[in-house]
């Protein structure tokens, strides 16, 4: 089976082609022909990375670059320092090209290099600043990337230090003075990143037993900055998204946005509360049930450590603090994939929780838990 | 954050409290996801959690701060909340604010608690600041007064922070209203007397200037002094109406404040009142307003003064405490040395259990599948269960109980279900099959509306009479504070102080106090029920001295947090310290035992212990000899015998590690440097002497450079001491970083270098 991803699927059909390589018979090798320059339409490349992260934990995953001929150079900006050709490069069995020649780089190198560099992919300064900024851990055997040593269980240590490496690698000129980022928002965009980011620590990276399962967590962040008509193409018919950008984005002028996405390869938010809660196993299969349960965990201090009092709130807060900043948040997770923003003068998120995203489809079982965040830019 | 825990007693009834400052930085959103993350363990064990605001605003109206709390209630789970406020220079402690909780205080209950909390608050920051100089064994202190004492209180060492300053402003506020100025008996409190100045200007505007002053000396009745503080109280007293503070450090006599007063009389005019106030009192039959009564939270007779040299102190060198910087003129170092009786409590233990791999270093524990705290040492009662030494000890234990229980109550974790297991079936066919039930309950407090499996507990308990027993259980007891806090619950399990009435049985698999005495007086003090009725029992199966180190002071999160500011420092952090990195994290799993701790070179080999160890049998994990180590420099901390102790640093007495035990030919196996480099504070390596500090440089570089892989193994942990000071960073030349660089070392060299810069 060879799926083709070449940059101009919309989200709909990168989930068309995620149904389409698990109906692999068992035991066959999946190949992904992965163009190098993806379009930067919102949440594809994550989506990709959970797409190729499914596949690599359903069985035998093959890359193949649409290239003739290894370049050492492109070999790196592609495999060694985009979030997209790492995750295939950290995913598959083996990366070839188009003339079935495997890639020279080993996985093993690779993630030696990603270490040292303390996890982070695309980290540009000065002038040469990236669009986008990924931090990146490789469960089992790199597991805390250096960047974040040390500032893992504090939330204000946390925070800290993902706003110098944002300032640092993904502003321009000297951050916050020359980004129109106000310091509520900065606090608030830091608390919801740490909170879904401890989830992956907590939660998404274990199996059931409680071991590691194979695979990568991240927090990626991506610039956007355009004019109304083209964020709108770039929504690709995700009506819900498209209707949060045109009551978000001013008619005139540019306007800038940060897509966030943090994500986990692991059971997934749902079975991994299952997996804790035995309780909820039974009445909580079908897509309805499941996005009742998911909105749950998400609004109430549900958790699964009920006898420990005070726990149960980090998600709330993460959606509290989405809501807070006009954020539009996008939930994909086992089958289900759900979105929703602060309506004006309606409810916060961590009220009302997520709605169902209502295109008429149904959605494959895609590994982990992946939350993708869109947060307009501006001055409070 | 600001947050103190303290255990106190109001009335007949102890109360624990967590004490958090809403400080200006903070917000209650932020003050509660930190209590949440750092004190997540004090919470389950505490009665009420007090939120004190900025301590510069006065609050008229406690309900204007309410509708902020939301997510401090959140996370306070089922803890009552108080505020503890002032208003027109008065203090206050709110009714409980927490919607959901049930006020345990009564009105009474508040007013008393108020000075308790200003006690305890003020006595901890005393002691636990290095103001109490102790001149241990053949040495007295001749003090500013001329008298002579074995304990010397330095109160400029108090202001370790500013949230420290403030603390003392707070608790000041009664003696501020209509003060215009401060005079301070020493400069070495100025900071607390400039600071009550500045934050009294924002808590009463209209209050006018208030002005500030110290003296110079000692008051002891030198004329060169006398005359000083006269200038000082012209000075001060000049256009003041209103009140004039004198704050005193600390009084022991109340002769310098009598002095003071005399003076101050002769140009305080008409309009204003001297008013005298101690920070701390010594002796407690002084007729002066202190804050603190320290006597009490010390050994009786602590700061005894005497003015003539004691009879039984002639052979002893008197170290004079300098007037005017309060400090010991001279300091002793002495060498302790690590001999056969460091190790020699702990041994029959590590003999036991070192083989079994009970030990982990830097791993977290859970309680009710929640993180609950971090360990740097991490005993595994799961894996000391197993062993048939401990089966056999926890057996004659519990037959040793003279009223055998009919119910163990664990906390929810897994070694407490497994050692509930076990002691049902032994207890049962102690009782000829009686069934003996277990329930787990993180701490006997229940909620207004309890599910039904708590309910039924707490209606076993309420039902059960004075003749009945119960066995609380728990894998380890570091403080105690577990099984206080299900005291405490026991004696109250409706809300309306109706408690369990019979006999209780405390037992631990593994008690591990830092201290013997702390242990024997937790002993005395659960085993006490009044009346006749057959004593409570507090048993542990094994015992063990381990320091307490919770992320603060693990070697491993201190050294996770050296690779992060690494990192940040270079961007990039080499390979073999980034591996590093991410191997730490695997340290505490239990599912990989076989991490090593340490690193040690070549990396990939497993070093152990060689043949008759002091410490560990050969064979035990690298985890299990760090703790032996760590044991054995614990005892050292809480020695008796002053040859070989090794507690904090009490000046004008130095001690610390002879370092031919660590970098000489003592301990040459890699694993026990490494050990004791971890395991010991700085504070215990570091030499007072220039030329004593440049030779433990010169014995590290020799290690580092030697041929034998033996010796230069433990480089990167050297490196790493040299990184945290606990060992001075020598200079190396071009030949000595070229065998360096051979050995792939150059790299990690260069970025400890980097950080040092």
């Amino acid at each position: 089976m060879i799926i083709e991803i070449t940059g101009a699927e919309d989200l709909f059909s990168l989930e068309a082609s995620l149904s389409k390589g698990l109906k692999t018979p068992a035991g066959e090798d999946v190949t992904v022909q992965l163009a190098r320059n993806l379009r930067a339409d919102f949440f594809a490349e994550p989506r990709i990375v959970a797409i190729l992260s499914t596949f690599a934990a359903r069985g035998p995953l093959v890359i193949r670059d649409w290239h003739d001929k290894w370049n050492q150079e492109e070999i790196k900006s592609q495999f060694n320092e985009s979030l997209v050709g790492v995750a295939a490069t950290f995913g598959a069995k083996k990366v070839k090209n188009m003339k079935g020649v495997l890639m020279p780089d080993t996985r093993q190198a690779m993630l030696e290099q990603i270490a040292i560099r303390g996890g982070f992919l695309e980290p540009k300064e000065g002038t040469a600043r990236s669009n986008s900024l990924s931090l990146c851990a490789f469960d089992p055997d790199w597991s805390e990337p250096a960047a974040l040593a040390g500032k893992y269980q504090s939330k204000e240590a946390f925070k800290t230090i993902l706003k110098r490496y944002r300032q640092k690698y993904f502003e321009v000129g000297q951050g916050v003075p020359h980004t129109p980022v106000s310091k509520a928002a900065d606090e608030e965009l830091g608390d919801f990143i740490f909170e879904l980011f401890q989830n992956t620590i907590k939660h998404g990276r274990l199996s059931s037993d409680n071991t590691t399962i194979e695979g990568i967590r991240a927090i990626r962040l991506r610039r956007h900055f355009d004019f109304k008509d083209r964020f709108l193409a770039r929504s690709q018919g995700f009506e819900e998204l498209s209707d949060y950008l045109l009551k978000t984005v001013p008619e005139k002028g540019q306007f800038k946005f940060y897509e966030v996405a943090v994500f986990d390869c692991g059971m997934g938010i749902l079975g991994r509360f299952k997996n804790q809660c035995p309780e909820f196993r039974k009445n909580h299969e079908t897509p309805e049930q499941q996005i009742t349960l998911i909105n749950r965990l998400l609004t109430e201090p549900l958790t699964s450590t009920p006898a420990f009092p005070g726990a149960g709130f980090g998600l709330q807060r993460a959606l509290s603090a989405i809501s807070a900043l006009d954020g539009f948040v996008s939930l994909r997770t086992d089958s289900v994939w759900m979105c929703g923003h602060h309506a004006q003068d309606g409810p916060p998120l961590d009220k009302t929780g997520l709605k169902s995203v209502s295109r008429q489809q149904e959605f494959a079982p895609i590994v982990g838990t992946h939350f993708n965040v869109l947060l307009p830019v501006r001055v409070n | 954050m600001q947050i103190g825990n303290y255990e106190l007693k109001l009335g007949e009834k102890q109360i624990r409290i967590l004490l958090a400052d809403l400080q200006e930085h903070l917000t209650p959103n932020r003050l509660a996801e930190q209590l949440w993350e750092e004190r997540r363990s004090d919470l389950t064990v505490a009665d009420i959690l007090i939120i004190r605001p900025q301590v510069d605003r006065a609050v008229e109206d406690i309900n204007t701060l309410l509708p902020s709390m939301q997510m401090v209630f959140d996370r306070a789970g089922k803890l009552p909340v108080f505020l503890l406020t002032s208003h027109d220079f008065r203090h206050y402690l709110s009714v409980n604010i927490h919607p959901d909780v049930d006020d345990p205080l009564s009105e009474a209950d508040r007013q008393l608690l108020v000075p308790l909390i200003r006690q305890a608050e003020l006595a901890e920051i005393a002691l636990t600041s290095n103001a109490i100089l102790r001149a241990e064994g053949p040495t007295i202190f001749r003090a500013p007064s001329k008298e002579y004492c074995r304990h010397f209180f330095r109160a400029g060492n108090i202001q370790k922070h500013r949230g420290t300053v403030d603390v003392f402003f707070f608790w000041m506020l009664p003696w501020l209203k209509s003060c215009h100025a401060i005079v301070s008996d020493t400069w070495t409190i100025s900071s607390i007397a400039l600071n009550a100045s500045r934050l009294l200007a924002r808590y009463s505007p209209d209050q006018g200037r208030c002005k500030v002053d110290m003296l110079a000396d000692y008051l002891d009745g030198a004329p060169e002094a006398e005359s000083a503080a006269d200038a000082v109280l012209e000075r001060i007293a000049h256009d003041t109406t209103g009140v004039i503070l004198a704050l005193f450090s600390a009084c022991m006599t109340g002769e310098a404040a009598n002095r003071l007063a005399a003076i101050a009389s002769k140009h305080i005019g008409q309009g204003a009142d001297l008013r005298i106030g101690a920070l701390y009192n010594l002796d407690g039959n002084i007729p002066i307003e202190c804050l603190c009564e320290l006597h009490k939270y010390c050994d009786e007779g602590a700061f005894e003064h005497s003015k003539t040299l004691p009879e039984t102190a002639h052979e002893t060198q008197i170290v004079d405490i300098d007037k005017t910087i309060y400090f010991p003129s001279v300091i002793k170092e002495s060498l302790v040395v690590a001999d056969d009786r460091v190790a020699r409590l702990a041994r029959r233990f590590f003999e036991d259990y070192g083989a079994s791999g009970a030990f982990f270093v830097h791993r977290d524990s859970y309680v009710a599948d929640k993180r609950y705290r971090h360990h740097a040492i991490y005993p595994d009662l799961l894996i000391m269960l197993k062993n048939d030494v401990f089966q056999q000890k926890f057996r004659q234990k519990l037959a040793l109980l003279n009223r055998l229980p009919s119910i163990i109550i664990s906390p929810p974790h897994e070694a407490g279900k497994e050692l509930a297991k076990f002691a049902c079936g032994i207890l049962s066919a102690l009782s000829g099959g009686r069934a003996v039930r277990h329930w787990e309950h993180l701490n006997l407090v229940f909620p207004r509306d309890p599910n039904p499996t708590e309910e039924e507990l707490r209606n076993v308990l309420l039902q059960l009479d004075e003749n009945a027993a119960i066995l609380l259980l728990d894998d380890v007891s570091v403080t105690g504070s577990r099984f206080m806090r299900y005291q405490r619950s026991l004696r109250n399990l409706d809300g309306n102080n109706n408690g369990y009435k019979g006999q209780i049985h405390y037992m631990v698999g593994l008690a591990r106090p830092e201290n013997k005495n702390d242990w024997e007086r937790r002993v005395r003090d659960f085993e006490y029920r009044s009346g006749s009725l057959p004593k409570h029992t507090l048993n542990s199966v094994e015992f063990l001295l381990l320091p307490d180190w919770d992320e603060q002071r693990c070697p491993w999160c201190i050294e996770r947090d050296l690779y992060g500011r690494m990192f940040r420092e270079r961007e990039e952090l080499p390979l073999s310290l980034a591996r590093r990195n991410s191997n730490l994290g695997k340290l505490g799993d239990p599912n990989r035992p076989s991490e090593d701790p340490f690193a040690l070179l070549p990396l990939e080999k497993v070093h152990a212990l060689t043949m008759n160890s002091l410490f560990a049998p050969s064979g035990s994990s690298q985890a299990t000899v760090f703790a032996a180590v760590a044991s054995g420099l614990q005892q050292l901390r809480a020695s008796s015998d002053l040859a070989s102790y090794l507690g904090r640093r009490s000046y004008p007495l130095v001690k610390c590690l002879d370092p031919r035990d660590y970098l000489g030919t003592t301990f040459t196996d890699a694993v026990l440097r490494a050990a004791i480099l971890r395991g010991a504070r700085r504070s215990e390596l570091e030499r007072v002497g220039f030329e004593d500090e440049a030779h433990r440089c010169e014995m590290a570089k020799s290690l580092i450079l030697a041929e034998g892989q033996d010796d230069y193994g433990v480089t990167i942990e050297l490196f790493l001491a040299m990184a945290r000071r606990k060992i001075p960073m020598p200079e190396f030349n071009a030949e000595e970083r070229a065998t360096l660089a051979k050995r792939e070392l150059l790299e990690v060299l260069e970025a400890i270098e980097a950080l040092l810069k």
